[in-house]
């Protein structure tokens, strides 16, 4: 069934139709059974082939099979396990380093597995701590691993936080409750299908310009609007999504992580990676960041090595999230390119704390011009740095070979000029606007003002959607 | 469309002979539409052309006609100054094209065709005119309304197999309420001006048009591959009109010219040699050209050129899509390299191609 993998109208009308049953009766039994029910059928209106659903299964059944291991003791399979899952979970995903020939011959269902994968991870590693044995029901591990809410593009809940929702009785939405999500939900749907399609509109129309002949300005120009525009058509695509998908859950009665918090605010990149997709990068700082700094430390253990291993398992640790991305080697750049910005980030407070003191250091990072060109540049790095998420080797050619060398430096400094003011004005603009009181409360808080605003949302979104038939861009993130 | 006869399903949509008018839309500038005395827009008197000037008669509908532009700005206008230079003799083109000129119109329209004495006949299609292949009459609703009934499987003149869409069935009954009112709902917001003018500057992003364009069920059958059956149902109509305006031609001795004219969403796939997989911007052309040499007639190639012109899509109107001035000075270029290296034109001193 089409649409229904991304924030479109039948998703969401979908989603309201789980919430309607799962609210019917408070019993765990009765969400759980909704939620269960709703993610299979959810599967299969995407993938009525059944055949397709096979390989997935199979990766499931691997999991499961090594979280039981874990819990009857047995030995090392913690590390088998996690050794067959990345292995599968690479052969299923066609990473292009593996044999072609090795590659299953037909078309299978993949959608999500890339969440399911980190889901499955995290219960195998989990299993195997010391004290962390516990009894996953198999009904428990589907409904988890195969949340439609969390199964496209995440968030990547961990399974602490999910099992005790599901198994509580659920609380009946309140009034407040409801208003507060059907008004998430408006403002997802609008990031998704307004102002991502116009950023994504600007950002292929430039491409476009660049691949044509033309003067060397207005091909910076281009090249500016193609990097500058891509990083907010993201934004809006998945965190609208995620708004979505959070809304929905909260309607059922189920609290999801949030993935996002205002990412272009960050004035360093390492604060960037706390804020945008949170879930992903925590996932990684528990179960590789900390794990390689420990035996890092524990193997060679110098108090002078510790922020140089610091450094290096920030690259590693980010340079993973570059490459789990995608299959081919754009992403391996991608990955240095994270990996690299997070580092340097690293070393720059090193160097600086060294030099200056701690004290001082941070005195300079909270100067308001320090933050607002530390704003601009780690927002124009971020920016940077996407070219190789979205584009194979071809398109990044005729990009740069559009513009040229001095065009494209151009374009990224103007890039940061801009990223700089214009930032420092929307942090500055949002701190006043937030400011106003009305009756002792944010104006814009009143839910008069809440109201108005999502009403101009929904009805933007909805000429834009069922009166002009505009196609928005797919959830870009679904398909990794 | 005060200067417009758009009710005589006998003759199709016909000018008023040595009237005038204007229209301005909302895209566009006001524009002046004149006819000559026998109701096309061109300059030339109703009558042969002097001795030794090689006449070409255009047929086609509204793009041919120059919808929204001015005539001296149409490619009707300007292809007989560019053919003349470039043949080194007199070339003129006698614009019989007419806003709304479907195929199914054209078989009632030959005698018309042959009166100027044309060297050619050149008939410059577009895939909306495929499209709406066998409609005679406008689908204004006014009009069309009143004659659907009495033309739906009846004959249409000369035309015997050209006919009328019929209607689709008004929806009946309780059931049908809430599908109507949000019909009537969306149509009467797609009315709206405002809503004109964010899909102007939407449109005016190629990409965006584009995606909606291909996004449209029906508007972009004749991208689509394979060609879907309503495509193929069309090209029967346009098969059966072409033959009786072939055989018209081929009994006065006129050599047939057909060539299509580029939309919009063909011109930006090709002007950026890009289109997504299950669609191809020069399907329609090759399906064309089978049809037209199988009838014996010539078919010109305009597309070739348009890989070489850059941003050709900002060469139509966004929303309207018809071709802006500059948009016919390209179609000029186009059509008249495709009928040079053609062949179908002759050379200098004489009146065979």
């Amino acid at each position: 069934m089409s649409g229904l993998d991304g924030g479109t109208v039948s998703f969401i009308a979908y989603g309201l139709i789980v919430v309607l049953l799962a609210n019917c009766s408070r019993a765990p039994a009765w969400r759980f059974a909704v939620l269960l029910a709703a993610s299979v059928l959810f599967i299969h209106l995407i993938e009525p082939r059944t055949y397709a659903l096979i390989p997935l299964a199979g990766f499931l059944a691997a999991g499961y099979l090594g979280v039981i291991a874990l819990r009857c003791g047995i030995r090392h399979a913690t590390v088998v396990g996690v050794i067959v899952l990345v292995g599968a979970y690479a052969w299923l995903k066609q990473y292009s380093f593996l044999p072609r020939q090795s590659f299953l011959a037909f078309s299978y269902f993949t959608l999500g597995l890339s969440y399911i994968f980190f889901r499955v991870l995290h219960l195998v590693i989990d299993a195997g701590s010391p004290g962390a044995a516990r009894n996953i029901r198999i009904g428990h591990y589907l409904a988890y691993t195969l949340n439609f809410t969390t199964l496209i593009s995440g968030p990547i809940q961990r399974y602490e936080d999910f099992a005790p929702q599901i198994d509580q009785q659920g609380l009946r939405p309140d009034l407040d409750t409801i208003g507060a999500q059907v008004e998430r939900l408006i403002i997802g749907f609008f990031k998704v299908n307004v102002l991502g399609l116009l950023f994504s509109m600007i950002q292929i129309d430039a491409l476009a310009e660049l691949a044509r002949p033309g003067d060397a300005v207005p091909k910076a120009y281009a090249a500016w609007r193609l990097v500058g525009c891509y990083p907010f058509f993201l934004y809006c695509n998945f965190s609208g999504y995620i708004d979505i998908v959070i809304a929905l859950a909260r309607l059922m009665g189920l609290k999801l992580p949030e993935n996002f918090n205002r990412p272009f605010s960050a004035t360093s990149f390492i604060d960037f990676w706390n804020r945008w997709h949170i879930t992903l990068s925590t996932w990684l700082k528990i179960y590789v960041y900390n794990p390689l700094l420990i035996t890092l430390m524990r193997r060679f253990p110098a108090a002078a090595m510790e922020q140089v291993f610091g450094i290096l398992c920030f690259f590693v640790t980010f340079f993973l999230i570059g490459i789990w991305h995608g299959r081919t080697s754009e992403y391996v750049v991608f990955g240095i390119l994270q990996g690299g910005g997070v580092a340097l980030n690293k070393l720059w407070q090193v160097i600086l704390t060294r030099k200056l003191g701690r004290k001082p250091y941070r005195a300079l990072a909270a100067r308001p011009l320090y933050a607002m060109v530390a704003r601009g540049l780690t927002f124009t790095w971020f920016a940077f740095s996407l070219i190789w998420f979205w584009a194979g080797w071809p398109q990044i050619h005729a990009a740069f070979a559009g513009a040229g060398v001095t065009g494209w430096l151009a374009a990224l400094l103007a890039l940061w000029l801009i990223a700089t003011i214009a930032l420092a004005l929307w942090e500055s603009a949002r701190t006043r606007l937030l400011a106003i009181t009305a009756q002792g409360a944010p104006l814009l808080a009143h839910p008069w003002s809440r109201t108005a605003f999502v009403t101009v949302l929904a009805t933007i979104a909805f000429l834009m959607v069922a009166v002009l038939s505009q196609p928005a861009p797919g959830i870009v993130y679904r398909t990794f | 469309m005060a200067c417009l006869i758009l009710n005589d399903p006998h003759t199709g949509v016909r000018g008023i002979p040595r009237s005038s008018c204007q229209q301005k839309d909302l895209e566009t500038r006001l524009v002046d539409y004149r006819f000559n005395d026998c109701g096309f827009r061109t300059n030339q008197p109703c009558r042969p052309g002097p001795a030794g000037l090689f006449r070409i008669v255009l047929i086609g509908s509204s793009m041919g006609y120059g919808m929204h532009v001015d005539q001296s700005q149409s490619f009707a206008a300007r292809l007989g100054p560019v053919l003349s230079a470039r043949l080194q003799r007199p070339v003129d083109v006698f614009n019989e094209s007419m806003q709304w000129a479907f195929p199914a119109s054209w078989p009632l329209r030959t005698d018309a065709m042959l009166q100027p004495h044309p060297g050619m006949i050149l008939w410059a299609l577009t895939p909306f005119d495929i499209e709406n292949a066998r409609l005679i009459l406008p689908y204004v609703p006014n009009v069309q309304a009143e004659l659907l009934a009495p033309l739906h499987g009846s004959s249409g003149g000369a035309g015997q197999d050209a006919t009328v869409a019929p209607a689709p069935p008004a929806p009946h009954g309780l059931g049908s309420i809430p599908e109507r009112a949000w019909n009537r709902l969306i149509t009467t917001l797609s009315r709206d001006q405002a809503t004109f003018v964010l899909q102007h500057y939407l449109y005016r992003s190629q990409s965006q048009y584009l995606a909606h364009t291909l996004s449209q069920v029906g508007a972009s059958d004749y991208l689509q591959v394979p060609a879907p059956a309503a495509l193929q149902d069309n090209l029967v109509v346009f098969a059966r009109a072409l033959r009786q305006v072939a055989a018209r031609a081929r009994a006065a001795n006129v050599p047939l010219v057909v060539t299509l004219l580029p939309s919009r969403p063909q011109a930006i796939m090709l002007s950026n040699h890009t289109w997504s997989q299950g669609y191809d911007p020069n399907q329609l052309g090759r399906l064309l050209r089978r049809i037209v040499e199988a009838d014996g007639a010539r078919y010109v190639d305009m597309t070739p050129g348009l890989e070489t012109m850059p941003d050709a899509g900002q060469n139509y109107l966004s929303v309207d899509e018809h071709p802006t001035p500059q948009g016919h000075r390209m179609l000029t270029t186009l059509l008249a390299n495709a009928l040079l290296r053609s062949g179908a034109l002759p050379a200098a001193g004489s009146n065979n191609p």
